[in-house]
């Protein structure tokens, strides 16, 4: 299953990530708590859901990457 | 055949009508005027006359790339890379890249700067994770040795989970870019009193766009203010934090939307030309007609890529000039 992962807000433009590239979304064709970053599937009906799982996988991974590379800098510069 | 003929008899004929004082008068008033165009041009006479660059329409040429000259302290390239921002400042020692639009934007910069002669960057500035300002820096930094990344620190539930974020993380880690994190009053020395400081993100927020890396770039009298894609609250954020805002050329904030650009943030900064980065007929409306006619009550210029393509500003530290990719066509 591909996600459409939300890159931004642009008024009621829901921007999204997708495998080949940038689409549009309209905001009111979404769940209504929707946020950036949430990982949204279709389902049979044509209707979008937030994978919540896949949301929460994401966002550990490359927070805990950021805040690798960012510690990495602070011990190389106290060295 | 014949009417040729007539017709070089006819001027032979006004010609010989024509009295020899009357010739005499043009060509001295031609004289006289010329004198004066060129006295006007080296400061010698107390009126404006047109020079002699205005009579031939010779305006200073567009290059793709303007070299840094001589005189020159900075450039300050805002490159065309359609609906997102990235902009390359260059000093005589230092070159410093702000994002680099959308992922099939990368190869572009790349190229842009190549033909720019920066073969290193010595400081990338992500202003915030969003695909139209992030989306071509994995390309930069596998293609231009960087030695630094300045990034946002973000709060946990804030981190994107995007591609082009996790490609970003991947190059820094692989290339061996110094990650370091924005802090307000951080200061970035380029050589020759050209010096880039950071003024926000001051505090944490709940749009990442309010998260972006607000800088100051000073070089002599000049200066630059660049707002990533901060809005209203940051804007006011930053008066009360009592940042220094003055600048001569504002780099509009989120591609001219109404939601930056507040009327108490443009009386602070009191820019004499706003730099608008946006795509041509973008779906957003960018930039909004209330920015830009908040920017036209005050009477500063606005630059824009999706009109003029390439804009960039260069600067002896005294003067900044312009020079666009081509003219607008409104």
């Amino acid at each position: 299953m591909s996600h459409w992962i939300i890159d931004r807000m642009e008024g009621n433009w829901v921007v999204c990530e997708k495998e080949d590239g940038i689409a549009r979304l309209d905001r009111t064709a979404l769940p209504e708590k929707i946020q950036e970053g949430d990982c949204l599937f279709l389902d049979e009906e044509g209707n979008w859901h937030i994978d919540e799982e896949e949301t929460c996988r994401r966002r550990q991974k490359a927070a805990q990457k950021l805040r690798a590379l960012f510690r990495q800098s602070e011990e190389e510069k106290a060295q | 055949m014949n009417q040729r003929k007539s017709g070089a008899r006819m001027i032979q004929k006004l010609i010989d009508r024509t009295p020899t004082w009357l010739f005499l008068m043009v060509a001295v008033l031609v004289m006289v005027f010329f004198t004066l165009m060129t006295m006007s041009e080296m400061g010698w006479l107390p009126f404006d006359m047109p020079s002699w660059s205005d009579l031939l329409k010779m305006e200073e040429p567009y290059e793709p790339v303007q070299q840094l000259t001589d005189e020159k302290m900075a450039a300050v390239h805002m490159i065309d890379v359609g609906q997102g921002d990235s902009i390359l400042i260059q000093t005589k020692e230092k070159a410093v890249l702000i994002d680099a639009g959308e992922r099939d934007q990368g190869q572009t910069v790349c190229d842009y700067l190549k033909s720019a002669g920066v073969n290193k960057l010595d400081l990338v500035i992500a202003t915030h994770p969003h695909s139209d300002h992030i989306g071509g820096l994995a390309d930069v930094l596998t293609q231009i040795r960087t030695e630094e990344i300045l990034m946002p620190e973000l709060s946990d539930e804030m981190v994107p989970t995007t591609s082009s974020f996790q490609r970003l993380l991947t190059a820094v880690e692989k290339e061996d870019v110094r990650a370091v994190a924005a802090e307000p009053g951080l200061v970035y020395d380029l050589g020759g009193g050209v010096s880039l400081t950071v003024l926000a993100p001051v505090k944490d927020y709940d749009n990442l766009n309010n998260y972006s890396v607000v800088c100051r770039l000073d070089c002599g009298q000049t200066s630059f203010l660049f707002t990533g894609d901060a809005e209203k609250q940051v804007e006011q954020d930053l008066l009360d934090a009592g940042a220094n805002l003055q600048a001569d050329v504002l780099k509009a904030g989120h591609h001219g939307s109404s939601t930056s650009s507040c009327d108490a943030f443009l009386d602070a900064v009191r820019p004499k030309i706003a730099a608008i980065s946006c795509g041509q007929n973008n779906d957003y409306g960018h930039p909004h007609k209330e920015v830009m006619a908040s920017f036209s009550q005050r009477g500063i210029t606005v630059c824009r890529t999706d009109l003029q393509g390439t804009v960039i500003f260069s600067t002896d530290g005294t003067d900044i000039v312009v020079h666009t990719e081509k003219e607008a066509v409104q």
